[in-house]
């Protein structure tokens, strides 16, 4: 039977090779790329809580919420983001949220609501609408006026990085 | 009316990254040679140090005044020292360091 370590490893090993392709759609699909950059902190997360022995695997398998749980563990845990990178405090205040929004669009936990993936009907005019066009946090990260995109992507590698020393 | 002059856009899309971090230490303009698209680095405080060149891409936005393809490098100052030191490559096409051009901020 396969062991947790196994599980964590095969997980950071996925967001990895998700990140490696969110970085190359920069430009071309935001909308894509923030449902990659989703997946890159979901399993990255998970990655990380299994190696810290703070959940389970079946908890890793089932859970869409292992974002949400890995950043309140870096905001009680400052020198985890200082060691993640030696930015200011202020990138973080800037980022962290962005995760979480991205984790409350996933298809699974936003159901009939705004998405990643699905086009979805509003509930106050009955307009349908789409990811590429109407999520705000897909609009952000195509503002060539916002720098949220390449935070959030810098973010995303320090993370991947920076797990296997902090979780080890 | 004519699209605004790409070194016009660049220095507005800079102003609006300055804007938004305030710990943004340097901008500069990597004149693309064909003229195409807007390269800019900027150098941030605020940003933590990834050891990486990730050329962020923007599509063209003309509803909202930027009417070219963008690229956005973030770099904190300690990489900014290593892209001069040639210790980090930029991307593939882009001048050196040397020739870029810093972008002021405007009043």
């Amino acid at each position: 039977m396969a062991t947790k370590r196994e599980w964590a490893d095969a997980y950071l090993a996925q967001a990895q090779e998700d990140l490696l392709a969110a970085r190359r759609l920069t430009g071309h699909a935001p909308s894509v790329l923030c449902l990659l950059l989703q997946m890159v902190f979901e399993k990255a997360a998970k990655g990380a809580l299994l190696r810290s022995g703070q959940i389970s695997v079946s908890k890793a398998c089932s859970s869409h919420k292992a974002a949400s749980t890995l950043i309140q563990i870096l905001k009680r845990h400052r020198e985890y983001l200082a060691a993640i990178g030696s930015g200011s405090a202020y990138e973080w205040k800037d980022v962290l949220p962005l995760v979480q929004e991205l984790e409350r669009a996933n298809p699974q936990l936003a159901q009939d609501g705004p998405q990643l993936e699905y086009p979805w009907e509003d509930p106050g005019d009955g307009s349908i609408r789409w990811p590429a066009r109407h999520l705000p946090i897909v609009q952000r990260m195509d503002d060539p006026r916002d720098t949220s995109g390449p935070r959030l992507v810098r973010f995303a590698g320090q993370l991947c990085e920076q797990i296997e020393t902090l979780f080890g | 009316m004519g699209e605004p002059a790409l070194d016009q856009v660049a220095k507005e899309l800079a102003d609006a990254h300055r804007r938004a971090d305030p710990d943004t230490v340097a901008v500069y303009w990597a004149p693309d040679p064909e003229g195409r698209e807007i390269r800019l680095v900027e150098v941030s405080g605020s940003v933590g140090e990834t050891g990486d060149v990730l050329p962020y891409r923007f599509g063209p936005r003309v509803a909202q005044g930027v009417p070219y393809a963008s690229v956005l490098i973030l770099l904190s100052p300690a990489e900014w020292e290593k892209v001069k030191l040639g210790e980090l490559e930029l991307p593939e096409g882009w001048p050196s360091a040397e020739e870029f051009v810093a972008l002021e901020e405007q009043r």
